[in-house]
């Protein structure tokens, strides 16, 4: 996991906060919340597999 | 891969300043960024302590019985590990009773692990003093 992998998330995170506004004064209420959970389920399928390397690094070095 | 503490370092402050940054914005992206820093900061840790571990594992092998205490020894740790980062991720996302659960379940597993040393220990203390 390299610190590109950091920013990725703020990027995602920006991006979906300025569409989740412009949608928001468009009147597309229900497409700012899609896009905001599409945002969210990406960002965390990105982390859960962060994660899991993680944890399988942890377990193999500590021998658990 | 060999890790610089400055630079493992680097990862946790980018991290909390992207969090500080994100938090204006969206909340749930600043936790997934100081998740994210924090586990990257913890990979890195743990890939750095690879060549100590080489280290230890040598002089265990020296020792009697010191592979099977030293296995023991490592449970304990990486349990103590895991339990901890789990338990900082639920404190940041703001759910203190399952931080608390998660710290609770690393101390009995690392208390499980540690039977084996405990056991031995008493039926060392037995076979000393002729119980």
């Amino acid at each position: 996991m390299q610190v590109d992998f950091i920013f990725r998330i703020a990027a995602i995170g920006i991006i979906v906060a300025v569409l989740d506004q412009v949608l928001s004064r468009a009147g597309r209420e229900d497409q700012a919340m899609m896009t905001t959970l599409a945002g969210i389920v990406v960002v965390l399928a990105m982390l859960v597999t962060e994660i899991a390397d993680l944890f399988d690094n942890i377990r193999t070095t500590f021998g658990l | 891969m060999n890790m610089d503490i400055p630079v493992l370092l680097s990862f946790a402050v980018t991290g909390a300043v992207t969090a500080a940054i994100l938090k204006k914005y969206r909340q749930e992206y600043a936790v997934a960024a100081g998740i994210a820093a924090a586990a990257a900061a913890m990979g890195a840790a743990v890939e750095a302590f690879i060549p100590a571990l080489t280290l230890l594992r040598q002089l265990a092998a020296a020792v009697p019985n010191g592979t099977e205490y030293l296995s023991c020894l490592l449970k304990c740790a990486g349990t103590a590990l895991l339990s901890e980062l789990a338990s900082a991720i639920c404190a940041d996302c703001g759910e203190t009773a399952l931080a608390k659960t998660a710290l609770t379940a690393g101390k009995v597993a690392v208390l499980i692990f540690a039977l084996p040393i405990f056991t031995d220990l008493v039926s060392t203390a037995f076979s000393v003093t002729g119980l």
